[in-house]
């Protein structure tokens, strides 16, 4: 057996966790280990864990119930130690820097927003902005369509324009929201969204934060479908800032 | 009509999880969060596989000319406050030229929902499920 790790919480966290079902095939409790001033989440699994659906939920869901009790840093999913033992060492090692990281995202919750553009609906947008796409592409569609290498040229200028727009509607929605949150951090690359970033949010603003997202949603009218998730365990904020 | 996919319910019980809602945030769940570094991690295959997949920017000729045709065959004239959501919906999946119904942009996306929610979908405890699939021809896998 291995120990699983969920995340870290204060001594003084209630860390609630009975009844919750954990990660692996025949899940055991979730039980906690006392780390200096800190306590690691955690639970048994086998050493050959092989991650399924089910796991990540399990993860998601143990990490969302600590957070409605208190500041949580969540881990990254899948995280094992050797034992009990190694992680109250390296937890109570490391308990400056988790102490001041907990601290920074108390009262505070992850919202993440996905972006993307509708794609018929943001083409009519560029075509009808731009004349001059907008000739070109009648002029193409009265000859049939064009040469192979007109379409390709023509095609290439579109994306050139849906970047731009892309780019413009990002920053409009993060100028709308970012008053709303205490910090943000990009989260990777998913295809389809010309936005994935996370923004710190502290608990009494989650209705201004969200009022805000569907503002500039209403703003854009049909061209952008912003996908909102959260409140969430501060994935994003788990590490210390780099230093600059 | 763009839609705000904002949790709903009460403002203490909003979660991010949910067999509905997971997908939208596995990218945090695997690739952000805290790391120990001495401390290993689970074996992820098969579900790495999904996040490439994700991860999948089309930028090419192919998406160039897909732009092309797409232009081509918009309708300007058709007042744009009349295009429900519906409506758009079915332009991309209906009105797209030679079987090619997905639009460039969400295409791979809608392409990585539909494996999630395939694998998903299975039975949890299949042992295939979390098997790499390149390798799934090895004649090593011993029944």
């Amino acid at each position: 057996m291995s120990t699983y790790l969920y995340g870290i919480v204060a001594a003084a966290h209630p860390a609630r966790v009975d009844g919750l079902t954990g990660v692996g095939e025949e899940p055991g409790p979730v039980r906690t280990i006392e780390a200096g001033e800190l306590k690691a989440v955690v639970g048994d699994v086998d050493a050959q864990l092989r991650a399924k659906r089910r796991d990540l939920l399990a993860h998601e869901t143990v990490l969302e119930a600590l957070c409605l009790q208190g500041a949580v840093l969540p881990m990254r999913f899948g995280v094992v130690a050797e034992d009990d033992g190694s992680v109250a060492r390296e937890v109570a090692a490391r308990q400056e820097e988790y102490r001041g990281t907990l601290s920074d995202v108390d009262g505070r919750v992850e919202m993440n927003l996905k972006v993307s553009h509708h794609e018929d609906a943001v083409l009519r947008a560029v075509l009808i902005e731009d004349a001059g796409l907008r000739q070109l592409n009648e002029d193409l569609r009265e000859r049939g369509g064009g040469t192979p290498d007109e379409r390709v040229r023509f095609g290439e200028t579109v994306a050139a324009a849906l970047a731009e727009r892309e780019a413009q509607d990002a920053a409009a929605i993060v100028t709308a929201v970012e008053a709303h949150a205490r910090r943000q951090s990009d989260g990777p690359a998913v295809s389809g969204c010309f936005l994935n970033r996370s923004f710190l949010v502290d608990r009494g603003e989650i209705e201004n934060f969200e009022a805000a997202v569907n503002a500039v949603s209403r703003s854009m009218g049909e061209v952008a479908d912003i996908r909102t998730r959260g409140p969430l365990p501060p994935y994003s904020f788990a590490d210390s800032p780099q230093p600059a | 009509m763009s839609v705000a996919t904002t949790q709903s319910g009460s403002p203490q019980g909003r979660g991010g999880s949910g067999s509905g809602n997971l997908y939208d945030i596995l990218d945090l769940i695997l690739d952000k969060g805290l790391v120990i570094d001495v401390f290993v991690r689970v074996s992820l295959v098969g579900i790495e596989l999904i996040t490439i997949d994700a991860r999948i920017v089309v930028a090419s000729v192919d998406t160039y000319l897909r732009f092309a045709e797409a232009c081509n065959r918009l309708d300007l004239n058709q007042a744009s406050n009349a295009t429900t959501l519906p409506d758009l919906v079915g332009d991309v999946t209906e009105k797209g030229s030679k079987g090619k119904t997905k639009g460039a942009l969400t295409g791979a996306a809608e392409t990585f929902a539909e494996q999630f929610q395939k694998s998903s979908g299975k039975d949890e405890r299949e042992e295939q499920e979390a098997r790499p699939r390149s390798r799934g021809r090895r004649s090593a896998r011993s029944e």
